[in-house]
């Protein structure tokens, strides 16, 4: 038997901390999640998979946007017409509420309500497969949900628990658990969703978070995809398929002895140029070592447009920032260290930093940024940064 | 620590120089260009480290122009303890630093705590005074120069307070409260305009929601009106089907209106009939047998003629069989005899065809008569040879003419005398022919007569016989078939008189029945009809014994009973149905048949109208049927268009639903909702940090200024007093104000002294920092011609000053000026200049 376990779609969500892209690849990217995910239903249709699970935060919110409603209707409808079964839980993102969606999902898609119910199902090659699971109605889940899951049943061949959740203690928001509470069920498989870095937590059984389809910013790196099961009576084994287009890296240089722009663009290229689409986020280490005319290159953002205006027809490693990273020099003298201290804990206070702030405080994206906890140390060290760049002006 | 000696060996324009210097201070005059200045960054370098190519140009390197060494040494006494720092760099890199204490070297570490916290840096920006720093306060507004005499108490505070400017400056350039054009308040805009956007492709969701509603109720609205239509169609079928039965239903009630007649029982119209054919019938017979009666019956006449008959039944009987005989033989005539008489008659016919001459009535000869003829005839054979024998007989008649012979022996002569062309000879020749002939041809004559008159005698003879014997004139006669055919005659006519006879003999026979018959016969009848009659007779006697036989009589009467009884039977009927005669009865009969269809049309259109028929009744006229009909049609017409209508706005609606569905607009717009919001998060940062970081400059400046202040408030109001030549006794620092008192406790603020006060109120300043900072490191003081633009009186303020200061600090001051150096002391001076280069 087999069958495909992916979540996280996040259908419809755009991609997040770029500041613009080039046009190709604008279009790449508003085309990236929906690929991946025509890929997934491709992948299940050639391979005649039994069903596909989906575990949650189908859609990137509660509203749920209407083309993407649409994609994964045309989508389950192709595995409709392959005769294929879905078994799809709502997630924190995209909880069922009471005025749903507009467009009908087909018959062969059984969505699990608020409470954990078991649905069955028989393959064509006659394996019985039961699928307990349940999907949010609401944005958190604080109780511990694993008590309404049934033991494994002894009829069936198979047994699968669907789970969008993390590992915590009751009171944390997304339905916790504990691998101990998973395991005791005794099912074959555990079918998680919400984590979006894919990870094996336990093999006997599988445990398996798949992550989401496609990455959105530069904590979703490298390759993302999801998981084909294969059980051949006695053996489960998962098999991970990428299906995303395009890849986000996080990658570090040191620039250390390389004295001219050449050698510094080719070793740039080097280190960004993979056979996959990337965009890529490159840190520059040791760059106080650079000449001073080549580091001004840098901090004026020329080298970063020279990266950019590369040809990105067919495929693209595009560096979408380029941060520089350099042995922090002694901005100011250390007998007014003491007075330089103390200033810095009186202005970057979070309350005093927000004065300054004005209308800006409501701004959604400007106080999504400075209501983060470590705002101030890290204003802190963008100023000092920012300091020591011009600390040249001083000498 | 204390600098107690130099030695250059290269350094700018120094080349192998040693100099020495005074603990306490060290006066160094010299004019422009004597290298002053030089020497005091020879030091700076020697001790902290040569200047880099980075950098600015406060701290140059002095490559010097004339010696292939760079740097040199500076002697100096820590804590009694004597210090040499040698710092040389051979050519770009290998900068070399060794010190000793007295002899010994000393690590580098060790140098750089006794050194430390002074940087080149920091030794540039506290204890190095020139006209510069000085200078450049002439060029701050009154503010900025507040300020910066406000935050002197922080290193390199002129500085910094210039960079929090710059900060200030990009910070301004990014964003204003009130900006539009400016980069972040452009974002901004953006923001609130893809916001607004977004939302508005937000309502999609609601909107295909709301078409779907719509879509929904225009559904059930249409179903309603399909419905409706589907009634009303139905409703017109029926109308329609009405009208098609009007005419029906119009006959259906003439039929209910008629009144029918009394109906006549089956099984007694079958009993009519009965009777009708009974009477009928009998009525036939009836006749028939008064028919055959009369038939049969005889007349009177006829009784007699058949008693007459009966009376002479037999011979009649017996003349009737003798006529059969004869009729027999009379057939046999026909059949034999008149067929023999013919056939003889034509065979003499033939013969006398055949033989001319021959007549019915020739008889053969007899045999001597034959042979006479013969005789004869050999006669005339023999005489017509002899004729024959004589030529000339032949000659044609031509020939015997007189004329044709005078020709002739004319011609003979003719051709003779030409011939010869005598013509004496010709006439001889020509008289001879002609005797000749004509003797000859008289000869022949003759000769031909003699003949002639034989054969004419021998035929006469014969002729004679002929007509004796009734034999053909013919002189060549074949007596012997004429004797054959004669002979044959005679047969004939012997048989024929045989046949004859027979016919006779019939005849006879014949004749002689006619007159018995005749005898027997009535009187009005002929032999001939005998058969008829007694045919006739023998019918009439049949008949009668036909009549005697059938009882005729009492059949009829019988029947003429019955016949009565059957008219009764009929008349009974008939008076049951109120009726006189059968005619009116079979009239009422038609009736009942004609009353039976039109019952049974109506009783075919009552079923045919049954359903309809409640309908039907409640209409008047067909008019009205009609008006409901097309006003039926009418209201279809309009329900149909409404129908079309209803259609495309769904169409429409599921069109628009399409299009959002497919519209990818609100995606590009959150994608670039993103864009933006990344946007607005690195430039914000951006202008947080120059904002911080000008603010973290000014907050440090002002807290270590306000930190030190008090301190060097102290020192800074005794220089300025020094200064000013005791003008200014005090410097207040109330409330983050400045100010200072004159003698007579007038206050004044920085703004309202005159600059050159300001300034030296900033010197003053200073100085107390820089003694703050050698307070902490105990580096002597460089001050580079800085004491300027003081008048006289004040000048002399300054040896004062120095000399003060010089109590906790070495001072190492350079001028140009002469008589500024002469007011110190000798051993403190050292001129530069005339024999150092």
């Amino acid at each position: 038997m087999k069958f495909i376990h992916a979540a996280d779609l996040h259908l419809g969500s755009p991609f997040k901390g770029l500041t613009d892209l080039p046009l190709q690849i604008k279009q790449q990217v508003l085309q990236a999640i929906t690929q991946s995910f025509t890929a997934l239903i491709d992948t299940a249709v050639k391979q005649k998979v039994d069903f596909v699970i989906l575990a949650g935060d189908q859609f990137d919110d509660v509203q749920r946007n209407l083309q993407a409603q649409v994609l994964l209707q045309q989508q389950l409808i192709r595995l409709a017409d392959a005769q294929i079964p879905v078994f799809m839980v709502y997630g924190n993102h995209d909880y069922l509420t009471a005025d749903q969606a507009m467009i009908n999902l087909p018959d062969n898609v059984r969505v699990f309500g608020p409470k954990v119910t078991t649905k069955t199902l028989q393959t064509k090659s006659g394996v019985t497969v039961a699928v307990s699971g349940f999907s949010y109605d609401q944005n958190h889940i604080t109780t511990d949900r694993l008590a309404e899951y049934p033991q494994r049943q002894s009829q069936v061949d198979y047994q699968i628990g669907i789970l969008h959740g993390q590992i915590g203690q009751p009171g944390d928001n997304y339905a916790p658990f504990t691998l101990q509470e998973l395991m005791s069920k005794g099912y074959d498989y555990w079918a998680l969703g919400h984590i979006h870095q894919r990870s094996i937590l336990a093999q006997k059984p599988y445990i398996i978070y798949p992550g989401n389809i496609q990455g959105r910013h530069r904590n979703e790196t490298e390759a993302k995809g999801f998981y084909l099961v294969n059980y051949d009576g006695q053996q489960t084994r998962p098999q991970f398929q990428a299906s995303a287009p395009v890849i986000w890296q996080n990658v570090t240089l040191s620039v250390a002895d390389l004295t001219d722009i050449d050698k510094l663009m080719a070793a740039i290229q080097a280190a960004i140029t993979v056979p996959e689409n990337t965009l890529v986020e490159l840190t520059l280490t040791q760059v106080q070592t650079l000449p001073p005319k080549l580091l001004e290159k840098i901090t004026s953002g020329e080298l970063l447009a020279t990266l950019q205006t590369l040809d990105h027809q067919q495929h693209f490693n595009y560096v979408y920032r380029l941060k520089t990273e350099a042995q922090p020099l002694q901005v100011y003298q250390s007998i007014d260290a003491q007075y330089w201290q103390a200033a810095a804990k009186e202005v970057f206070q979070a309350d005093a930093i927000q004065k300054h702030l004005g209308k800006l405080q409501q701004v959604e994206a400007i106080r999504e940024l400075y209501q983060q906890k470590d705002f101030p140390q890290w204003i802190q060290q963008q100023t000092l940064t920012l300091l020591e760049q011009n600390e040249g002006e001083l000498q | 620590m204390r600098i107690t000696g130099v030695k250059i060996l290269g350094f700018g324009c120094w080349v192998d120089q040693t100099l020495e210097f005074q603990p306490d201070y060290q006066v160094i005059w010299g004019n422009n260009e004597s290298g002053k200045t030089t020497l005091l960054h020879f030091i700076r370098s020697i001790l902290f480290g040569f200047a880099t190519a980075r950098g600015h140009k406060k701290y140059l390197q002095y490559i010097p122009h004339n010696s292939s060494q760079y740097g040199g040494e500076v002697y100096l006494t820590v804590e009694q303890t004597p210090w040499t720092v040698r710092r040389i760099k051979k050519g770009k890199k290998n900068e070399e630093l060794s010190v000793f204490r007295g002899s010994e070297p000393v690590a580098l570490a060790e140098y750089q705590d006794l050194i430390a916290p002074m940087t080149a840096t920091l030794f540039g920006q506290t204890n190095f005074i020139d006209r510069t720093t000085l200078d450049q306060v002439y060029q701050l507004t009154d503010d900025q120069l507040l300020e910066a005499i406000m935050t002197v108490g922080a290193v390199g505070s002129k500085d910094w307070l210039q960079l929090a400017h710059q900060f200030t400056n990009n910070a301004d350039q990014m964003y204003r409260p009130r900006g539009k054009k400016l980069v972040l308040n452009q974002l901004l805009q953006q923001s609130g305009e893809l916001q607004t956007h977004l939302t508005d492709l937000a309502h999609e969701n609601q909107d295909f929601q709301k078409l779907a509603q719509q879509v929904t109720q225009i559904q059930s609205q249409k179903k309603q009106l399909q419905k409706q239509i589907t009634q009303q169609q139905h409703q017109l079928d029926q109308q329609q089907h009405l009208l098609q039965l009007w005419p029906q239903y119009q006959k259906w009630q003439e039929l209910q209106a008629t009144k029918y007649q009394p109906e006549i029982a089956s099984a007694d119209w079958q009993h009519f009939e009965k009777l009708q054919q009974q009477l009928q019938s009998q009525q036939q017979v009836q006749t028939n047998l008064q028919a055959q009666q009369a038939q049969l019956q005889l007349s009177r006449a006829e009784q007699t003629q058949l008693q007459y008959y009966q009376a002479h039944a037999t011979e009649l009987h017996q003349l009737q069989a003798t006529k059969q005989q004869l009729d027999f033989t009379a057939s046999q005539m026909q059949q034999q005899v008149k067929p023999q008489q013919q056939e003889v008659e034509a065979q003499i016919q033939t013969l006398l065809q055949q033989t001319d001459g021959l007549q019915a009535t020739t008889q053969p000869l007899s045999s001597t008569e034959l042979s006479t003829y013969q005789q004869l005839q050999q006669k005339v054979q023999e005489a017509k040879t002899t004729a024959n024998a004589i030529p000339g007989i032949a000659l044609p008649a031509t020939f015997s003419k007189p004329s044709v012979v005078i020709v002739l022996s004319l011609l003979v002569g003719v051709l003779t005398g030409g011939i010869s062309h005598n013509w004496f000879l010709a006439g001889v020749i020509f008289l001879l022919a002609l005797g000749l002939s004509w003797w000859g041809l008289h000869y022949v004559r003759r000769q031909s007569q003699v003949s002639e008159q034989k054969v004419a005698a021998a035929i006469t003879a014969l002729q004679q016989f002929q007509t004796k014997h009734h034999l053909p004139q013919t002189p060549d006669l074949d007596i012997l078939t004429w004797q054959t055919q004669a002979a044959q005659m005679s047969h004939y006519q012997t048989r024929l008189v045989q046949l004859q006879e027979q016919v006779q003999q019939y005849q006879q026979a014949l004749d002689h029945w006619r007159q018995q018959t005749q005898n027997q016969l009535p009187d009005a009848i002929a032999p001939a009809e005998l058969a008829h009659y007694c045919q006739r007779m023998e019918k009439l006697q049949q008949r009668q014994e036909q009549l005697q036989q059938q009882q005729l009589t009492d059949q009829i009467a019988d029947l003429q009973q019955q016949h009565k009884q059957t008219q009764a039977a009929l008349i009974k009927l008939l008076q049951q149905y109120h009726v006189t005669t059968a005619e009116e009865l079979e009239q009422l009969h038609r009736q009942n048949l004609a009353d039976v269809q039109q019952r049974e049309q109506q009783r075919v259109l009552q079923q045919t109208l049954k359903t309809a028929l409640p309908q039907l009744q409640q209409i008047d006229t067909n008019t009205t049927l009609e008006n409901q009909i097309s006003a039926l049609q009418t209201t279809i017409q309009t329900d149909q268009k409404q129908l079309a209508v209803l259609n495309e706005q769904q169409a429409q609606w599921q069109a628009e639903q399409q299009h959002l569905a497919d519209d990818n607009q609100f995606a590009q717009v959150q994608q670039e909702v993103e864009f933006n919001k990344a946007a607005i998060q690195e430039t914000f940062t951006q202008w947080l940090s120059n904002q911080l970081a000008a603010l973290w400059i000014s907050t440090t400046l002002n807290q270590a200024s306000s930190n030190r202040y008090p301190h060097m408030l102290a020192r800074a109001q005794q220089f300025f007093a020094r200064l000013t030549n005791q003008r200014y006794r005090k410097i207040e620092f109330i409330k983050q104000e400045l100010a200072v008192v004159n003698a007579q406790k007038d206050r004044f603020t920085v703004r309202e002294l005159s600059r050159g006060t300001a300034t030296q109120l900033f010197l003053a300043f200073t100085l107390a920092f820089a003694l703050e900072v050698a307070d902490l490191s105990a580096m002597p003081l460089l001050i580079d011609d800085a004491l300027v633009d003081c008048d006289q009186v004040r000048r002399s303020n300054i040896v004062g000053l120095i000399q003060e200061l010089a109590a906790t600090t070495q001072i190492i001051y350079t001028c140009t000026d002469i008589h500024t150096a002469n007011l110190f002391a000798a051993s403190n001076v050292l001129q530069l200049g005339k024999d150092d280069h």
